[in-house]
């Protein structure tokens, strides 16, 4: 007790003093949400420098102990009840008494974020603050829609869809999602994540925890624009090093672990790390064939992480299939220009591998295909026609001659049907138009050979320049949907079948040989066929 | 004479503060009176010199995580026993969350363990402040305490004192002028 008393006899000495202090330690407290602008005096710059210094250091325990206070009110809203806590604010759970809703709301609390010097809660608020308008802006199927953004007792808070369901991150330690189901709730991730960007915002903390299912419609759902950054405001000076270190880019990493400052962490900061961490998640949480599941300690320094990655990617070599583990492995990759250019290139080559034909995993592209193998079966047609004529050999095995050179040509493009998923209209019509050619070859060479019962060689003769005559057809119907060039193919086509009709008895041969010539243009000049990655080449 | 024993008292020593503050900090208004802080910090080192032994053999910071271990079981019994007595609804509650607020203290300090990074420093200076905290007078502890480690504004903190803002004002700034000087002096030594 003689220790209150002293407190007492000194503040009655000096009570304009402690008048003055009261002024002061509410302009600290009020200064957490806004910044001063007076000039303190020599008294009070020593008061400041106090309070800074105990309320920095007394921060993360009172972030512990603020478990014990109860939440604010809301309007429009029943009782919180909380669900969850970051390193910036506080997710509750409450109904919406105006539109009965179930509503999940987030709130950033000035007095109770952990690590808070004044000067980083003030950082806090102003990120917090832009959480709620990137993820308001933007709108996506998989992406958790915003409802409304408000402010109450200094507390920041917005309300968003509340979504129930388990985390990717949850449903990988209960070993309750397979790979199918895993690549394609990631390549739909993604996708959301390819409009996020679209949107110049970064996400910059994609990982397992932040991939919420849909408990009605299982749909998964992206949460969490904590550390969204809007990319033109790269270039300020307000960035914080953030992110969950075990899924962040080997980039920040360095930035983080070189004590960097916040503008260099911007300046590595980039659309790739966010590849980056759709891949760290998608390998992270593969289920593992033999042991248990792959998942990180939430406690991870920096220095830890080159070590993780390589063992992510050991992980990702063993439990995944060769063309899965390529897809990872490239999002993984240290240099940031040799990942996916965008995130809806990374969710095309999920939705390929999904579509994966099971038994073609080194099937070789249907590019290659039309260069080694339908262009030499088109001129070994030709020319087996031309020497089996030479030699009078018998009719039907001439009739084969010419027409088994359809067989690659139709078989390519089945294969291509089994790797392929987009353009199924495309697709199909290709298959019209080639199955047409057949047809109409087939039905032009018997016409022409009753025509001239007697002659063979006359039939053959005539056959060729028609045949040419209706891929001149085909190829000015392929260039009106299709790659430009198939016009010029078209009229060289045209051009063709009057050589043809003058270079007898050689046409089999030129036919073959242009046949397989303009098989090789195609294959090198449709830009359906130049992108060299397996699974998307078989695109026409 | 450094024999594991007596390093074993330094650290007890050490911690006790430390303990001290963290139990007043977590006893909250509803519990003030039913709960005295010193008891469960007695308790707690009482228990920890029965294992001495087991003790002895480990670091620094495992004895800090032991005795922080059994400070919380001791809180949590002692909030347990109490609801048997009082048969208060509101006692239920808080168990939980002070299990919850022993958890986030335990993720505090669990950060830097495997690593001497800025985490660690930080935690350190933490410490000395909590130990020095001990140090002040009643009032000024107290204040500080509500103030500053439970996040209760100044007029909340006047209220829960009953003394008026100015008074609650000059034991603050003095307290964390003292506070201030402690840990300056730390750094120094």
């Amino acid at each position: 007790m003689s220790d209150s008393y002293a407190d007492k006899s000194e503040s009655t000495d000096d009570e304009t003093a402690d008048s003055h202090l009261a002024e002061l330690e509410r302009a600290a407290e009020r200064s957490r949400e806004r910044v001063q602008a007076i000039a303190p005096t020599c008294f009070e710059k020593e008061h400041i420098r106090y309070f800074a210094i105990i309320d920095e250091l007394a921060s993360p325990i009172r972030s512990a102990i603020s478990q014990i206070t109860s939440p604010p009110t809301l309007p429009d809203y029943g009782p919180l009840e909380e669900i969850g806590r970051g390193g910036m604010g506080v997710v509750y759970r409450a109904t919406n008494h105006k539109t009965n809703r179930m509503d999940a709301i987030k709130i950033i609390r000035p007095d109770r974020i952990a690590c808070g010097s004044q000067e980083t809660i003030l950082q806090m608020l102003r990120r917090f603050k832009l959480e709620g308008q990137l993820a308001a802006r933007v709108s996506h199927e998989h992406i958790v829609p915003i409802h409304q953004v408000g402010e109450v007792d200094g507390c920041a808070w917005f309300s968003m869809q509340y979504v129930a369901g388990p985390s990717l991150y949850d449903r990988s330690r209960r070993k309750d999602i397979q790979h199918e189901e895993l690549v394609s709730c990631v390549e739909r991730i993604a996708r959301a994540i390819d409009a996020v960007h679209r949107c110049r915002v970064l996400h910059g903390d994609i990982k397992p925890q932040n991939i919420l299912f849909d408990q009605e419609t299982a749909r998964p759902m992206l949460s969490d624009f904590g550390l969204a950054e809007l990319t033109s405001e790269l270039n300020g000076k307000s960035n914080d090093i953030a992110g969950t270190v075990a899924y962040m880019a080997p980039e920040l990493i360095d930035a983080i672990r070189n004590h960097r400052t916040r503008d260099d962490f911007a300046d590595v900061r980039s659309f790739a790390s966010d590849i980056f961490s759709l891949g760290a998640t998608l390998g992270s949480v593969l289920p593992a064939r033999s042991t248990s599941t792959f998942i990180t300690s939430p406690a991870l320094g920096p220095d830890d992480a080159e070590k993780r990655r390589g063992q992510l990617r050991n992980h990702i070599s063993v439990n995944a299939d060769p063309a899965l583990a390529r897809i990872c492995l490239k999002c993984l990759a240290d240099d940031p220009g040799a990942r996916y250019a965008t995130a809806n290139q990374l969710a095309d080559d999920l939705a390929s591998w999904l579509d994966r034909p099971r038994w073609n995993q080194y099937f070789p592209s249907l590019r290659y295909l039309l260069c080694f193998v339908v262009a030499p079966g088109l001129a070994l047609s030709g020319l087996s026609v031309w020497l089996l004529q030479e030699s009078r050999e018998h009719e039907i095995a001439i009739w084969i001659a010419i027409f088994i050179s359809y067989v690659p040509l139709y078989a390519a493009l089945w294969a291509s049907q089994r790797v392929q998923r987009e353009s199924e209209r495309a697709r199909r019509e290709l298959w019209s138009i080639w199955l047409g050619h057949g047809i109409a070859s087939v039905a032009s060479m018997t016409a022409i050979r009753i025509q001239n019962a007697d002659e063979l060689a006359r039939s053959i003769a005539q056959f060729y320049p028609t045949c040419a005559a209706i891929s001149s057809v085909a190829f000015f119907a392929k260039s009106g949907n299709f790659w430009f060039g198939y016009r010029w193919i078209g009229a060289a086509w045209a051009v063709a079948a009057i050589v043809l009709a003058v270079a007898d008895p050689f046409s089999p041969v030129l036919f073959g040989i242009f046949a397989a010539i303009t098989c090789i243009i195609v294959a090198r000049g449709d830009s359906a066929f130049a992108d060299d990655h397996q699974n998307r080449d078989a695109k026409c | 004479m450094n024999t594991p024993q007596t390093k074993l008292a330094n650290s007890m020593g050490k911690f006790r503060p430390v303990l001290l503050t963290l139990a007043e900090t977590m006893i909250s208004p509803a519990l003030r009176g039913n709960l005295e802080a010193s008891d469960l910090v007695q308790q707690t080192l009482l228990e920890a010199h029965r294992n001495a032994d087991q003790l002895a053999a480990i670091g620094e910071r495992p004895i800090f995580a032991w005795l922080r271990k059994a400070l919380r079981n001791n809180f949590l019994d002692a909030v347990k026993h109490l609801k048997a007595q009082k048969n208060d609804i509101r006692l239920t509650l808080r168990c939980s969350e002070i299990g919850e607020s022993f958890h986030f203290i335990e993720q505090l300090f669990a950060a830097d363990e495997p690593t001497p990074s800025q985490f660690a420093q930080r935690n350190e200076q933490v410490l000395l402040m909590l130990a020095a905290i001990q140090e002040l007078p009643t009032n000024q502890r107290t204040a500080i305490i509500l103030k500053h480690l439970r996040g209760l504004s100044l007029k909340e903190v006047a209220e829960a004192l009953q003394l008026s803002e100015d008074a609650i004002a000059g034991l603050l700034h003095r307290g964390r002028q003292q506070l201030v000087q402690r840990l300056d002096k730390a750094g120094h030594e």
